[in-house]
This record gives structure tokens, C-alpha cells and sequence, in this order.
């Protein structure tokens, strides 16, 4: 199971001031990568990317998750939000490494290396990873029991 | 992690479940759950092994596994489960080792607990559902 040092979350928590400054710039550098592939593009609503609705909802949602990642039972509006998307719109465990490998980078393309330093890059993608694994195993959890009833 | 190994996880793990499963409040859920202990606590042997020493030894999704029992779990079992590793890694592990097994079970359950409870408590879903009902009745 995948949890966050507490070194780790010290990273993730610290990182705020900057994601609140520079999030809609890491999302949609985010979004950029992530579209390049085409299949994963399709998923999305595209309404919300071009008013830029999409960036901006994950910029808050990455933004709340650093602020609240060493109190997790915080998130539950935001995980319900984020579960009940995930599964109008066909979201599985295959697709969370894409938007992890667009993430990461992103983070850096704006922040740049000397802020976003590997340990940093590291911590987010724990954090990342630790959620991640939360929504794979209740979207699952959802299929399975839509597919029972 | 220098004190923490293989060996000391092997013997941890099934006297915390004997005190687990010896437990009014959370032994009958584990019990009921669990068809074959010695397979599960080799399992849970693999677990710990991945979490505190990255072995990769175990392969599955703890939430998965708890989501299945969601229906017969309460916040308060977490609780109750963390008291008794609390007091078994205490006394049966180095100080040093069981202030981090104790941290790691508690990040755990912090996860698991969301994934679990999250809809319990949650704003955002519980007022549409309130405000359409007042409709109705309107």
C-alpha cells in the first residue's frame, strides 16, 4: 500500500504557496502533456478545457490535497467529486499513469528544477500514488457493483 | 529501518492478530472475514514487509480487500485496531521500530478510512439529494 513519509508530506505541505500561485499554469502545461496522447484526450470534456473550467478545478483539487495531505479525512467531498467523474467518464487504474507522467513533469516545467527538485518531484509523485491507489480501488469497487446490480 | 526485519515482522504480526482476533470489538469482523489465518498472516507478512522494508513482497490492493467488508466496518474499528498495534509493537518491537510501525499503521488507516467513509460525511453530495427532497415534498 502507498503512503507518504512524513518527510514526504512536509515537501507536499510546503509546496502550497507555490501551487497556489502557480497551479492553472502547472495544470494546463499538465493537460498539454497529457493530450498529446489522443485516446486520452477523447475522455475528456471538451467544453471544460476550452472555457478552462478543467485546469482550474484540478489546480484547487491538487492545491487542497497538498494543504490537507496529512488530513485526509478532509478530502471526503473532494474524493466523492473526483469518484463520481471518474466513473461517468470510464476512468481505470490504466489511466492514472498518464496523468501521473504528465504531472510530474508539468510541476517542473513551471516551477523549474532548482524549486521542483527530484526529492520534491518525488514526494508529489508518493502523494500522487497514495490517492491514486484510494480511487482505483472504490472506481473498482463501483464498476463491480453497477455491473452485480 | 535497521530494526525492523523480516524475522521481527514474522513473529510481530501473528500475536497482534491473536490479540485481534481476542478482541470484543473488532476480533468477530476479522474472524468472519478471514477463511484460512495461517495464508492470511503470511500475507500480512508480505504486507509489512513491502510497506516498511520495500520489498514489493506483497501484490494487492488493501483497499480492495477492505472495501469488500464495507458494510460491517466503523470508523471506530480503526481506532480500535491502532490501540492494539499500538501496544503490541510496544512491547514486543525496539522503540525506535514500533514509533515507525505505529506512524506507518497510521497513515494506512488514514487512507483506508477515506476510501471507505468518504461518502458519509460529505456536503457536496448530501444537498442536492436534500434540496430535492424539500422539492417533492414542496
Amino acid at each position: 500500500m502507498r503512503t507518504v513519509s512524513a518527510q514526504a508530506m512536509e515537501i507536499v505541505k510546503a509546496s502550497a504557496p507555490a501551487l497556489e500561485k502557480h497551479g492553472l499554469a502547472i495544470t494546463t502545461a499538465m493537460y498539454a502533456r497529457l493530450f498529446e496522447n489522443k485516446d486520452i484526450e477523447a475522455m475528456f470534456d471538451r467544453a471544460a478545457q476550452a472555457s478552462g473550467e478543467q485546469p482550474k478545478r484540478l489546480a484547487a483539487a491538487i492545491l487542497a490535497y497538498a494543504k490537507n495531505i496529512d488530513k485526509l479525512q478532509n478530502l471526503g467531498p473532494a474524493v466523492s467529486r473526483m469518484v463520481s467523474r471518474h466513473i461517468e467518464t470510464g476512468v481505470k487504474a490504466e489511466h492514472y499513469p498518464h496523468v501521473a507522467n504528465a504531472l510530474l513533469p508539468a510541476i517542473r516545467d513551471v516551477l523549474g528544477e532548482e524549486v521542483a527538485t527530484d526529492e520534491v518531484l518525488a514526494a508529489w509523485g508518493a502523494a500522487y500514488w497514495m490517492l491514486a491507489d484510494i480511487l482505483i480501488a472504490t472506481e473498482a469497487q463501483a464498476y463491480e457493483d453497477a455491473e452485480a446490480a | 529501518m535497521d530494526q525492523i526485519e523480516e524475522a521481527a515482522l514474522a513473529r510481530l504480526i501473528p500475536a497482534f492478530y491473536d490479540r485481534v482476533r481476542a478482541d470484543p470489538h473488532i476480533g468477530p469482523l476479522f474472524d468472519d472475514a478471514v477463511d484460512h489465518w495461517p495464508a492470511h498472516l503470511e500475507k500480512l507478512v508480505a504486507f509489512w514487509s513491502s510497506v516498511m522494508l520495500t520489498t514489493g513482497r506483497y501484490k494487492g490492493s488493501p483497499v480492495a480487500a477492505h472495501l469488500k467488508h464495507k458494510a460491517r466496518i466503523t470508523p471506530a474499528m480503526f481506532d480500535r485496531w491502532l490501540v492494539i498495534w499500538s501496544a503490541t509493537t510496544d512491547e514486543l518491537m525496539p522503540p525506535d521500530a514500533a514509533v515507525a510501525l505505529q506512524a506507518k499503521a497510521a497513515r494506512i488507516a488514514q487512507s483506508l478510512r477515506l476510501a471507505l467513509f468518504f461518502r458519509l460525511d460529505d456536503p457536496g453530495r448530501g444537498r442536492p439529494e436534500a434540496s430535492l427532497h424539500s422539492s417533492i415534498k414542496g
